[in-house]
Parts: structure tokens; C-alpha cells; sequence
């Protein structure tokens, strides 16, 4: 049994510092607590993350501030057709002068990569990305490289265009940890957007800690002591995703496959994260509950009665959490 | 010689000692009396008169013994549903000698009949002390009844007219004749027949559970894990009366909500946030005890208890109509 006194001392004392990072980057940010949150628990629990969200919701600006705030190094992708696997990870170089090859590393080496639209490449350029974010190293003629810690991949994927797009298959979205979905500012939101981005002078974020303070961030969260209670209770949400009969549920009709076991790990990982994000050492239902929607809505895959009747994973999330009970 | 021994102490022992073993029995025959053995806690509930008159006032009394050793009982009375409660009193008193002491309580109440007929008064309940297991248990007194017959003086005055115009019209069926005697007849008849029809098809009201009284009970059951130092099931224990509580009392589903949306759900239905205050506090300490091995102290047990105590008695005064969660739970599956 852990030291709940001590977890929970330690979550306070880290948690107060997250509570900076999120506070400079609302100096630049308006609003969107959830899309600065998600971002800070991708960060924090080593999830890439895929934000979904139409164009001009400051997405690409969050990321930048966070990576500001936290004085990483960051790197953008803008993701297109005719872009190469090359371009991401890098190639080994000719030197005419020299006669020898030498090792030009891509932007995929830096704490934060921002893979803009990820689905206007092709699969082959997106696998060599995930691949690279599964088994955080690259190879590149031979050499194989460790990536930088921390490393986030955030990419981003425009809901309303699918022209022109490649659609990432499901096997390869299951490796992002979470999909956070970004909606539009409130008219309070709007209406400080306006007064803060016209007068001409840019807002700016200046650094909070370093990414050697995430990495030491990241032993605390794994020692965060999450309970048998949760972990089954955890299992029943993915079951109920799979076979949502068992639990009394009639929307077997509604699913075509529901998450693997990699959904029950991220939100293991996802409920520890949220408990340090709340500054507890200690991890509850309303943990599990605050991640599921983000880890689970992207590993339902809705069957084609459901696209009919309009109903997204979404709901189906919503129901398994109304009925699955809680420990 | 062997003879004499055998015919002269053989007989008269065997007879001396039945003698004296008769003599004993009788003795403690004549000095028996009704002792109550320390180790059980006997009670019941009676009435003064089992017949009285509307009007007339009546005593209900529940009587509990139990052991000088033991924690004294908790009454929860039963709901005077036919009656009107005038005035209530409680007393304790010590009896008898040594080890054989033992405490009377007497939980009074003075009813008045709202009605008249064959009432009845419900089961009223007793929360004790086990004196060889030490655990509460709770029993429940038999039900009583009583018989009261209408007295007022409109009513006799009623039942005078009624008699008188009976009577008279009797007279007058005779004077004018068999067919007007008939057709009178057929017509009282007619109308004590549909009386009779009226009051034996009157369903009697369903019983009013009483969500606070039922939820303070489970809370003093929970109390024995406590004492057992089996805290994982108290607090189990005082989560689930909590939860039964809510669910039944506010309709909310909260066996499968989470603290903060249950929390969430009670505020929206407008409850007193003073007594959500408290909830709150109370529900963060449960999580950390359920879900992180937390063990409170003493003290923080009983400030809990405390919280759940005081919310629930909050509650007698909250009136919410509990939205039927069943029915739109179909509603929606149907969907």
C-alpha cells in the first residue's frame, strides 16, 4: 500500500507548477483549457496526442507556447503529398567535397513536433512517423538514433476537408494516446481574441521549467498509486466497449470493433495523469472518466447503423459510462 | 447382616433423596422469578386499551430490556399513519440486584385516532447492542391494533337522524300503501348499497416510506464494521447508504456516477450548497480510504459519520419529486 500522505504532497508540490506552465500559456492562449490540458497530459505521460479541430482554433500556436514555456526544442511539419519519409526523419548526405556520407538528422529530432494535417501525406510518410513515435528511435543508413526526452508528437488533422487526404488506417491511430477534440472559442473567448491580437503587439510566454523538470515530472506520475478497484473497473469500460452486452448495454448493433488493450493502458496512464493534474497521489473513477473520452474516441469504430443514425463514438462512450458501475 | 444393611439404608437413602430433590424443586418453584438474563435484549410494543372510543386519547408504549453493560438502544417509531401524535416521553429506569441488573426503557407516545375502524400502529424498530457478539442488530416490535368506535356527538346525532328517517318513512310507505313502501325500499337499499360498494372498493393509501428513517437505520448497521475495525467495509457500508439515500430520496443513478458527477447532479437539482459542502468532504475521504488504502483516525470516522448523519437529516426537509429514472431509461433504450 503506498504512502498516500507522501503521494499526495508530492502531487500537490508538482501539480503547483503545472499550474504555472498552464497559467503563461494562457497569457497566449484564450480559452481552450482542454485542448492546454490534453497537450500538458500528452506531455506528462508520454502520449502523443492528435488533435482534431477546424482551421484557426490556435492549435499550432498552443504547441508553440508550450514548448516555450517549457524551453523545448520544437519543430513543424506542414504534412503534403509529395512529402518523404526522408523529410521527416532525415538522410544520410553526400559530401562531394569530402567523399563521405554524413547523417543530416530530420525535424522529427526535437522535444515537440508538430505534424500539421497528418492526413495530406502519404501512408508511407505517416508510417514512418508513428513508427518513430512507437519505438522512439530512427534509423537512418544504418545508425540508429535515440529520439530527444522528452518527445511529443502532436498532429493535427482537419475534420472538414477529406479531399486530398489520406486518412490514417485505425491500427495507426490507436498509437496516439489521446484525440482531443478542439471546438470554438466562447463568445467571452471571441470577444478577448479580438482586444488581444489587434493592437499589434504579439503576447509572448516566457519559460516556466525545463524539459529536464517534465522528465522528473514523469517518475512522479508513474508512482502514482492507482487501485485494483480501478484497474477492473478500467477493464470493464473496455470490455463494455467490445461486448457492451455483458454489461446490460443494447448497442452491440452500434459498434464494429472497440478498443484493445493498448485503450486499457493509456487510460491507466491517462487516470494518473489526470489524479497529478488534480495534485492527488492517488487515482479514482472520476479520473478514469476525465481521459476516457479522449482515449477511447478514436478506438470505437462505429458501425455503419450508427453512421446512419447519426451517432458517433461519442455517445457510445457516454453510455458506457452512464451504465458500466463504478467501484 | 448384608441383608440389614441392604433393607435398612438402601430403601431409606434412595427415599431421603428423592424426598430432598422434591423439596429443592419446590423450593426453587416458589422462589422462581422472571429473570431477564443479561445476555439478550428482549422488547415490545403495546397499547394501554385495545378498544376505544373517537376522541379518546391512547397510550403507545415500546418497551426494551437490555443490560447494564451494553450501549443503550435507539427507537426509530413507527409512522403513526391513523393517528395524531400528541406528546412523546422516554425514560430509563435500573432494576434488580447484582449481577442480575438490568435497564428498562420506556418510549411513550400519546395518539389521538384520526379515525375511526380497526387501526393499526406499524412496527417500530429497535437498533441494540448484541451483548455476546457486541454487534448492533435490529429488531422490530409486533404490530399493534386498535379498535375505535365513532362517539362524537354529530355522529350519534347522525346515526339518530338517519334511524328517525327511516323510521318515518317506513311509516309513511305503510300509510300510503305496499307499492310506495317497495319503491322506498328499493331506493334505501339502492344507496346503502352503494355505500357499501364506495367504502369496500376505497383502496387504503400505500404506505409513505420514510427515506431518512430508512437510511439513518442502515447508517447505525454500518457503525459494527467500524467497531470490528473493518474500516474498507464501513466505509463501504456508509457509502452505500449514502447512495441508496440519494438514489431513492433525489432519483439521481448514483451507484454508477462518480463523485464529481453526482456532485454535479445534486447541485442541479438545487439542494443547499451547505449540505453539499459537507458531502463533498465526505466523498474525497472515501475515495482515498477505497482507492489509496487511507485509513482516517478516530476522530475523522466520526466527523464522516458525522457528515453523512447531518445530510440525511438535511434531507427530512428537502422536498424534490424524484424524476422516474426507470421509466426514461426505457424511454431511451426504445430510442
Amino acid at each position: 500500500m503506498p504512502e498516500v500522505h507522501e503521494l499526495d504532497q508530492k502531487g500537490k508540490e508538482m501539480s503547483v507548477a503545472m499550474e504555472k506552465i498552464i497559467a503563461e500559456a494562457q497569457k497566449v492562449i484564450v480559452g481552450q483549457p482542454i485542448m492546454i490540458r490534453g497537450l500538458l497530459m500528452g506531455l506528462l505521460t508520454q502520449g502523443h496526442i492528435l488533435l482534431e479541430g477546424v482551421p484557426g482554433l490556435a492549435k499550432t500556436l498552443a504547441v508553440m507556447t508550450l514548448s516555450t514555456c517549457i524551453q523545448a526544442k520544437f519543430s513543424r511539419i506542414q504534412f503534403t503529398p509529395d512529402l518523404l519519409p526522408a523529410d521527416i526523419i532525415g538522410t544520410n548526405i553526400y559530401n562531394a567535397k569530402t567523399g563521405e556520407f554524413s547523417i543530416k538528422k530530420g525535424p522529427i529530432f526535437a522535444n515537440i513536433v508538430l505534424a500539421d494535417e497528418i492526413n495530406r501525406a502519404a501512408a508511407k510518410v505517416q508510417a514512418a512517423l508513428l513508427e518513430a513515435m512507437q519505438e522512439k528511435q530512427v534509423t537512418i543508413g544504418g545508425q540508429t538514433f535515440k529520439m530527444d526526452k522528452p518527445f511529443l508528437v502532436l498532429a493535427t488533422q482537419n475534420p472538414i476537408e477529406s479531399e486530398g487526404t489520406y486518412s490514417l488506417p485505425d491500427a495507426q491511430v490507436d498509437r496516439f494516446m489521446f484525440k482531443v477534440i478542439i471546438g470554438y472559442p466562447t463568445p467571452e473567448d471571441e470577444f478577448e481574441i479580438i482586444n488581444r491580437f489587434t493592437r499589434g503587439i504579439q503576447p509572448k510566454a516566457e519559460p516556466v521549467c525545463t524539459p529536464e523538470d517534465i522528465v522528473a515530472t514523469r517518475d512522479s506520475i508513474n508512482s502514482i498509486y492507482i487501485d485494483d478497484k480501478i484497474k477492473r473497473y478500467i477493464v470493464d469500460i473496455i470490455f463494455a466497449t467490445r461486448y457492451p452486452e455483458r454489461y446490460g448495454l443494447k448497442i452491440k448493433n452500434l459498434i464494429q470493433y472497440g478498443g484493445g488493450p493498448r485503450a486499457s493502458i493509456y487510460l491507466t496512464i491517462g487516470s494518473k495523469g489526470n489524479a497529478f493534474m488534480e495534485g492527488r497521489g492517488y487515482a479514482t473513477p472520476d479520473d478514469v472518466k476525465a481521459v476516457a473520452h479522449d482515449v477511447l474516441r478514436h478506438r470505437i469504430s462505429v458501425s455503419y447503423e450508427a453512421e446512419a443514425e447519426e451517432i458517433k463514438s461519442e455517445n457510445i462512450i457516454d453510455e458506457i459510462l452512464k451504465t458500466v458501475k463504478v467501484p | 447382616m448384608m441383608n440389614k444393611i441392604k433393607g435398612f439404608s438402601g430403601g431409606n437413602i434412595v427415599k431421603q433423596m428423592i424426598c430432598r430433590a422434591v423439596a429443592v424443586l419446590v423450593f426453587i418453584l416458589l422462589n422462581w422469578q422472571p429473570v431477564i438474563a443479561l445476555d439478550e435484549v428482549t422488547f415490545k410494543a403495546l397499547v394501554e386499551k385495545d378498544k376505544i372510543k373517537f376522541g379518546e386519547k391512547i397510550q403507545y408504549l415500546i418497551i426494551v430490556n437490555f443490560g447494564t453493560n451494553t450501549m443503550p438502544p435507539a427507537i426509530t417509531p413507527p409512522s403513526f399513519l391513523q393517528f395524531n401524535v400528541l406528546a412523546e416521553n422516554e425514560r430509563v429506569q435500573e432494576v434488580g440486584e447484582g449481577a442480575e441488573r438490568y435497564k428498562i426503557m420506556k418510549k411513550i407516545w400519546l395518539l389521538e385516532p384520526a379515525e375511526t375502524g380497526r387501526l393499526s400502529i406499524a412496527s417500530g424498530i429497535i437498533t441494540y447492542q448484541d451483548p455476546t457478539s457486541n454487534l448492533l442488530k435490529n429488531g422490530k416490535t409486533d404490530v399493534v391494533f386498535v379498535e375505535v368506535e365513532p362517539t362524537t356527538e354529530s355522529e350519534v346525532a347522525k346515526q339518530k337522524k338517519t334511524a328517525a328517517a327511516d323510521k318515518g318513512n317506513t311509516l309513511n310507505a305503510q300509510g300510503r300503501g305496499l307499492p310506495v313502501a317497495l319503491i322506498l325500499f328499493a331506493v334505501v337499499a339502492g344507496l346503502g348499497g352503494t355505500a357499501v360498494w364506495l367504502l369496500g372498493s376505497r383502496k387504503p393509501a400505500p404506505p409513505q416510506i420514510n427515506h431518512e428513517n430508512k437510511a439513518l437505520l442502515a447508517l447505525n448497521e454500518a457503525i459494527a464494521f467500524a467497531e470490528a475495525d473493518d474500516l474498507d467495509k464501513y466505509y463501504a457500508g456508509i457509502s452505500r447508504t449514502l447512495l441508496d439515500y440519494l438514489q431513492e430520496k433525489f432519483g439521481v443513478d448514483a451507484h454508477v456516477l462518480s463523485t464529481v458527477v453526482l456532485l454535479e447532479k445534486l447541485t442541479a437539482m438545487k439542494i443547499p450548497k451547505s449540505n453539499l459542502e459537507g458531502l463533498e468532504e465526505f466523498f474525497k475521504v472515501a475515495d482515498k480510504a477505497k482507492f489509496a488504502g487511507f485509513v482516517p483516525d478516530e476522530d475523522k470516522m466520526i466527523e464522516l459519520h458525522g457528515i453523512v448523519k447531518d445530510f440525511i437529516e438535511a434531507g427530512r426537509k428537502i422536498k424534490i419529486k424524484p424524476p422516474k429514472v426507470q421509466k426514461q431509461r426505457e424511454d431511451e433504450d426504445e430510442a
